[in-house]
C-alpha cells in the first residue's frame, strides 16, 4: 500500500470511529440526564463533541489524499442517485455539518430542546455514512468484499471504535476538567463512573463480534472462487503475522479496558487512575483495526477483467 | 569503522557510568530523578555501539548471529529507554496548560498509524534486523531525543532564571546536542524497499494530486532520498556514523560537564544558604539591640517620670517631659494630651510636643476629632489601620498643612472614670503596632498618676497648712498665751502689792515680770524665724541654714559657728532637706532653752558609709548638759529628742545624743542622699546613648 491507498483506512476508521464515539456519548448523555440534569450532561458532552468534530474533519482532509483530482471531489456528488461513492461524499459532509452544529447548539447554550433529536439524526446520518461506504466495496469483481459481512464488519468497527475512544476520551476530559480547576464536580465523576462499565462491556461484545466476522468472512473464502481462495492463502500465508498480530492486540485492548474498569469498580478506586489504561487499551484496539482495514485492503484479488 | 564504534560505545558507556554516580548522590535539582534513566540509555547504547564494533570487526559467522539477535534487542532497548528519559524529563515542565492533557488524545490517530505502518513493513522480503533499526530510530530514538533535546533546553533556560549562566550554557548544549541526536540518529536509516525511508521508487501522488498530474516514479520522494545511509556519505564525504559519534561526543561532554554543575549548585545554594542566614542572624541581632536599646529607654523614661512624681514635681513638668520623650520614642510626628473639662463638656488640649517644639497649651483649645472623642466616650484604645478612611485622619495631627497617615489613641482614666486622652500620629502612612499601643496605654498610667499625685499633693499642702496652724496655736497658747495669763496675774498681784504699799514684793514681781516677757518675746521671736526660714528652688537649702544660724545667734546672743565641709550641693531628697532644717531648728531651740550655752559649733559634711553617702549634721553646745538618765523621766525634753529622732528615721537617717551634765551636749545626725546617677540623669533620647552602659544595675533603687 502507498500513501494513496493508505488514506482509506484513515479516512473509513476515522469515521467510524466518528459514528460509534458519537452513539456512545449519545446514549451516556440520554441515560445520565434524569439522574444528573441536562447542565451536567451537556458540559460532559462538549469536549468528546469537540473531538468527534476534529476526526471527522481529519478524515475528510485524509480522504482526499486518495483522489485524484482532490479539487473537484465535491463532483462526486452529482451520482449521488446511482452511486454509492456520490453517496457517501454526500453523507459524509451531512455527518460532519450536522455534529458541527451540534458543537455550536452546545458551545452556545443554544436549543437545548432540540439537541435530542438533533444529536439522534446526526447519528443516524453518521451510520449512514458508514453503510456507504460499506456498500461500495460489495463489488462483484471482489470476491473477499462481496458479501454482507464487509457491512456489518464496518459497523462493528464503529462500535469498537466508538467505545474504546470514548472510554478514554470521558478520562482524558475528566484530567482536563480537574487541572483547569477548581475541581471536578461529584455528579461528573458518577457519571463517567457509571458509563465506564457499559462502555467496557459494548467494547468486550464489539471485538468479539468483529473477530467473529473474520472468521465468518475466512468461512466465506474458504467456500468461495479461486480468487477467494487467493485472498485467503494472501490471509493466511504472506499477512498470517499481521492477522495474529491483530487478533492480539483486539483481546488485548478490549480485555485491558474490561480488566482496569471492573478492578476500578470492585476496589473504588478514583476514576482517574483509568487514563493510562484506557488510553493504552484505545492504542492497541486503534493499531489492530488498522492492520485490519490493512489486510481488507490488501488481501483482496479481483476477479476477472 | 570499527574504530568509530567503538568510540561511540565509549562514549555512550561514560555518559551512562557518569549519570549512574551522579544519580547516587543526593540533590534537589529537577534533572536527578532522571538520571538513572539516563544512565540506563547510557549503557545500553554503549553496548549496543560495540556490538556494532564486533560485528564491523569480522567477528566468525558462528559468533555473528548472536551478535545479530544482540543488537537487535539492544537498539530497541536503548531507544526505549532514551525515550523513557525524554519523556521525564519534558514532564517536568511545568505548570502545562490544561488543554495539554489532550495533545496525547490528539497524538492517538498518528501513533497508532504509523505503528500499524511499522508493523506491516516487517512481513517485507528485507532482513529483520533492518526493519527493526529503522522504526528503532523513528519511532524511539528520534522522539526520544527530542524530547530529551527539549527538556535540557528548558532546564537551561531555568538554571538561567536562577541565576546560573554557565550552568544554562552547559544545559543548552545539552540540549542541542540531542537534537542533533534525533536527526542523526533517529531520522537517518539504512536503505529499505518501503517509505519513509529510502523508497525512491515512489509515485508523488500527494505532491500532484491536486493538478492531477503525475510525476516520474524514480525522483526521491521530498527529503526522504537524503535521510539514508548512501546519500550522507555522498552529500558530506563522511559515514553516517561519523557524525553519530561527533553527536554522541558532543551530547556525552556537554551533559557529563553539565552534572559536575551539580557540586556547583550544591556550593552555591550552600553558599547562598550560609549568607542568608548570616544576614537572618545579623537581623535579629540588630532587631535585638535595638528592642533592648528601645527598652531601656522605655525604662529610663518611665522610671524618671515615676520618681519625679513621687519628688512631687510640678505636673506640668512632668507631662511636658512625658509627652516630648513619648513623641520620640513612638517615632511620631504629633503627640497630644487632652483633658476633660467637665463644666464646658468637652475634652481640651493641654499639652502636645512635635518635632519642633514641646509646650503646655494656656488658651483653651477644645478636641472634636472623632476618633480620640470615641476612644475617650468608648474607653477603648484605638490605633488606625492600612485601609483607614482618610476622614477619620483629620485633624490628628495638629501641624499647620499637614495630614496624619496613622494615628492611635488612649483614653486616660482615673479608676473607672475617663479624664482624658492621650494619642499620637505621624504623616508617614505606616500603622502603629499593638505594642505601640501598648506602650502609649502605659504612658497613659503615667499621666493618670501624675494628675492623681498632683491632686494629692495639693490636699498634703492643705493639710499641712492646717497643721501648721494648729501648731502656731498651740505654741501661742503653750507660751504667748500662757505668759500673758501670768502677766494678767501679775498686773493684778501688782495692783495688789501697790495698794499695800509693799515696795520691795513690788520689784520683785516686776523682775520676774520682764523675765517673763523676755522669755516670750524670745520664743515669739524664734518663731517668727522658723516660720521665716522658708525653703525654696531659688534660695537653697545651704543659704536658708546660713541665714537661720546667723539670725539665731543675733536673736539668742549665742555664739554660733557654721563649718559647712560640703562641695557643691548636699544632694538630699525634698523631703529630706525639711527634716533636716527641722531637726537643726528643734536642736538649736533645746539649747537657746534648757543648755544655757554661750558656744555652739554647727557641722554639716558628707561621709561615706558601706558605700552609701551621707550628709552629716552635726551641733554641739557647751551648755550645762543634761543626765541622759533624766530623759527617760523628763517627758518633755524626751518628747522633742523623740521627735527629731523620728524625723531623722522618716528619711532612713538616724539621729545620735551625747550629753554630759555641765559638759555640753552633742547632736548627731546623718541622712542618705540620693543616688549619684540620678543627679547625673540626662534624657535617653537626645544624648542618644544606652543609659544602662552608665548606671548599672542599681541605678535605679531609691534612697
Amino acid at each position: 500500500m502507498n500513501v494513496r491507498e493508505w488514506a482509506l483506512p484513515v479516512y473509513t476508521l476515522l469515521v467510524e470511529l466518528a459514528a460509534g464515539a458519537l452513539l456512545a456519548i449519545w446514549l451516556i448523555r440520554a441515560f445520565s440526564r434524569p439522574r444528573f440534569g441536562p447542565e451536567e450532561t451537556d458540559r460532559l458532552t462538549v469536549s468528546p463533541l469537540l473531538v468527534i468534530f476534529s476526526t471527522i474533519l481529519v478524515a475528510i482532509i485524509g480522504s482526499h489524499f486518495h483522489l485524484s483530482k482532490p479539487a473537484l471531489s465535491f463532483l462526486s456528488v452529482l451520482n449521488f442517485r446511482s452511486s454509492w461513492l456520490s453517496r457517501e461524499v454526500v453523507f459524509t459532509a451531512l455527518f460532519f455539518l450536522l455534529v458541527g452544529w451540534l458543537v455550536y447548539l452546545l458551545l452556545g447554550r443554544r436549543g437545548s430542546r432540540w439537541m435530542d433529536g438533533l444529536g439522534w439524526g446526526t447519528i443516524l446520518v453518521g451510520f449512514g455514512t458508514v453503510y456507504c461506504m460499506g456498500q461500495i466495496y460489495l463489488l462483484p469483481s471482489q470476491e473477499a468484499w462481496n458479501h454482507p459481512l464487509t457491512v456489518a464488519s464496518f459497523f462493528g468497527s464503529a462500535m469498537l471504535l466508538g467505545t474504546m475512544a470514548t472510554s478514554s476520551l470521558l478520562t482524558l476530559d475528566l484530567k482536563f476538567t480537574e487541572i483547569r480547576g477548581p475541581s471536578i464536580s461529584t455528579a461528573r465523576l458518577e457519571i463517567v463512573r457509571r458509563a465506564l462499565g457499559p462502555l467496557a462491556l459494548a467494547a468486550v461484545l464489539a471485538a468479539g463480534l468483529t473477530l467473529s466476522i473474520d472468521l465468518a468472512k475466512i468461512a466465506h473464502l474458504q467456500e468461495g472462487s479461486p480468487a477467494a481462495q487467493t485472498s485467503l492463502s494472501l490471509w493466511l500465508g504472506l499477512y498470517q503475522p499481521l492477522v495474529w498480530v491483530r487478533v492480539g492486540l483486539l483481546c488485548a485492548g478490549a480485555g485491558w479496558l474490561a480488566l482496569a474498569v471492573y478492578r476500578m469498580q470492585r476496589t473504588g478506586r478514583p476514576v482517574l487512575d483509568l487514563i493510562a489504561p484506557a488510553y493504552l487499551a484505545c492504542l492497541l484496539v486503534m493499531i489492530a483495526e488498522i492492520l485490519g482495514r490493512f489486510l481488507f485492503y490488501a488481501a483482496h484479488v479481483r476477479a476477472g477483467i | 569503522m570499527v574504530f568509530i564504534y567503538f568510540l561511540i560505545g565509549l562514549s555512550f558507556g561514560f555518559l551512562g557510568l557518569a549519570a549512574y554516580l551522579r544519580s547516587r548522590q543526593e540533590g534537589e535539582w529537577a534533572l536527578q530523578k532522571h538520571l538513572p534513566g539516563l544512565a540506563a540509555f547510557g549503557l545500553a547504547a554503549a553496548l549496543n555501539g560495540w556490538v556494532e564494533m564486533f560485528l564491523a570487526s569480522g567477528t566468525p559467522v558462528e559468533y555473528m548471529e548472536i551478535l545479530k539477535i544482540l543488537r537487535m534487542l539492544l537498539q530497541p532497548l536503548s531507544g526505549l529507554l532514551l525515550l523513557r528519559f525524554g519523556w521525564g524529563i519534558l514532564r517536568s515542565f511545568s505548570p502545562l496548560p490544561a488543554w495539554a492533557v489532550f495533545i496525547p488524545g490528539a497524538l492517538i490517530v498518528p501513533i497508532a498509524f504509523a505503528i500499524s505502518y511499522a508493523v506491516t513493513t516487517f512481513i517485507t522480503p528485507s532482513p529483520l534486523d533492518i526493519p527493526i533499526d529503522i522504526w528503532s530510530r523513528y519511532l524511539l530514538y528520534l522522539p526520544g531525543s527530542m524530547m530529551a533535546g527539549f527538556g535540557f533546553i528548558h532546564q537551561a533556560r531555568v538554571q538561567r532564571k536562577a541565576g546560573f549562566p554557565d550552568v544554562s550554557t552547559l544545559l543548552f548544549g545539552a540540549g542541542l546536542g540531542f537534537l542533533v541526536e534525533a536527526f542523526v540518529v533517529g531520522l537517518v536509516v539504512p536503505a529499505a524497499p518501503y517509505s519513509p525511508a529510502s523508497y525512491y521508487n515512489y509515485d508523488r501522488v500527494l505532491h500532484n494530486a491536486f493538478s492531477g498530474e503525475i510525476a516520474p516514479s524514480t525522483t526521491p520522494f521530498g527529503l526522504m532520498g537524503w535521510l539514508d545511509y548512501q546519500s550522507v556519505l555522498m552529500a558530506t564525504g563522511l559515514p553516517i556514523q561519523f557524525w553519530r559519534l561527533l553527536s554522541a561526543v558532543a551530547v556525552t561532554s556537554f551533559v557529563v560537564k553539565g552534572l559536575d554543575v551539580f557540586d556547583a549548585i550544591r556550593k552555591r545554594q550552600l553558599l547562598a544558604l550560609q549568607a542568608e542566614r548570616d544576614h537572618a542572624q545579623q537581623l535579629a541581632f540588630n532587631s535585638l539591640v535595638a528592642a533592648r536599646q528601645s527598652a531601656e529607654n522605655w525604662t529610663e523614661v518611665l522610671v524618671h517620670i515615676s520618681r519625679r512624681i513621687a519628688e512631687l514635681d510640678d505636673v506640668g513638668e512632668v507631662l511636658l517631659y512625658l509627652v516630648e520623650n513619648a513623641r520620640q520614642l513612638l517615632h511620631s510626628d504629633f503627640i497630644g494630651l487632652a483633658i476633660y473639662n467637665k463644666s464646658a463638656n468637652c475634652l481640651e488640649l493641654k499639652y502636645y510636643a512635635t518635632a519642633e517644639q514641646t509646650e503646655a497649651v494656656r488658651q483653651a483649645e477644645q478636641v472634636e476629632t472623632p476618633l480620640i472623642v470615641r476612644a475617650f466616650q468608648t474607653i477603648q484604645p484605638y490605633r488606625t489601620g492600612e485601609a483607614e478612611p482618610p476622614e477619620l485622619l483629620e485633624n490628628l495631627c495638629l501641624l499647620p498643612g499637614r495630614v496624619a497617615g496613622a494615628a492611635a489613641v488612649v483614653p486616660i482614666c482615673l479608676d473607672i472614670t475617663p479624664i482624658g486622652a492621650l494619642w499620637m500620629a505621624r504623616c508617614e502612612r505606616s500603622p502603629y503596632s499593638e505594642t505601640d499601643l501598648i506602650w502609649l496605654e502605659c504612658l497613659a498610667d503615667q499621666v493618670m498618676i501624675a494628675i492623681n499625685h498632683g491632686l494629692m499633693t495639693s490636699q498634703l499642702q492643705s493639710l499641712s497648712i492646717t497643721e501648721e496652724r494648729a501648731r502656731i496655736a498651740r505654741d501661742m497658747h503653750d507660751g504667748l498665751a500662757q505668759v500673758l495669763g501670768y502677766l494678767n496675774l501679775q498686773v493684778q498681784t501688782l495692783t495688789a502689792l501697790l495698794q499695800q504699799g509693799k515696795k520691795e514684793s513690788l520689784q520683785k514681781e516686776l523682775n520676774e515680770m520682764r523675765q517673763a516677757i523676755q522669755t516670750a518675746h524670745a520664743d515669739v521671736r524664734e518663731n517668727i524665724l522658723s516660720l521665716r526660714t522658708t525653703l525654696d528652688a531659688e534660695k537653697g537649702l545651704v543659704s536658708a541654714l546660713e541665714e537661720y544660724i546667723e539670725e539665731f545667734g543675733i536673736q539668742t546672743g549665742v555664739d554660733i559657728d557654721l563649718y559647712y565641709e560640703v562641695e557643691g550641693e548636699l544632694n538630699l531628697a525634698s523631703i529630706a532637706e525639711v527634716q533636716f532644717i527641722c531637726i537643726l531648728q528643734e536642736s538649736l531651740t533645746n539649747i537657746r532653752k534648757h543648755a544655757r550655752a554661750r558656744h555652739v559649733l554647727v557641722t554639716i559634711a558628707k561621709e561615706v558609709q558601706a558605700g552609701e553617702e551621707y550628709v552629716y549634721l552635726c551641733i554641739e553646745d557647751d551648755g550645762v548638759g543634761f543626765s541622759m538618765a533624766e530623759t527617760h523621766t523628763e517627758s518633755k525634753r524626751r518628747f522633742g529628742l523623740k521627735t527629731m529622732r523620728e524625723r531623722a528615721q522618716s528619711v532612713h537617717g538616724d539621729l545620735a545624743i551625747e550629753s554630759t551634765p555641765e559638759k555640753g551636749t552633742v547632736i548627731e545626725c546623718r541622712i542618705p542622699c540620693l543616688k549619684q546617677v540620678r543627679m547625673r540623669y540626662r534624657s535617653p533620647i537626645s544624648q542618644g546613648e544606652a543609659p544602662f552602659l552608665q548606671s548599672g544595675p542599681e541605678g535605679v533603687g531609691l534612697p
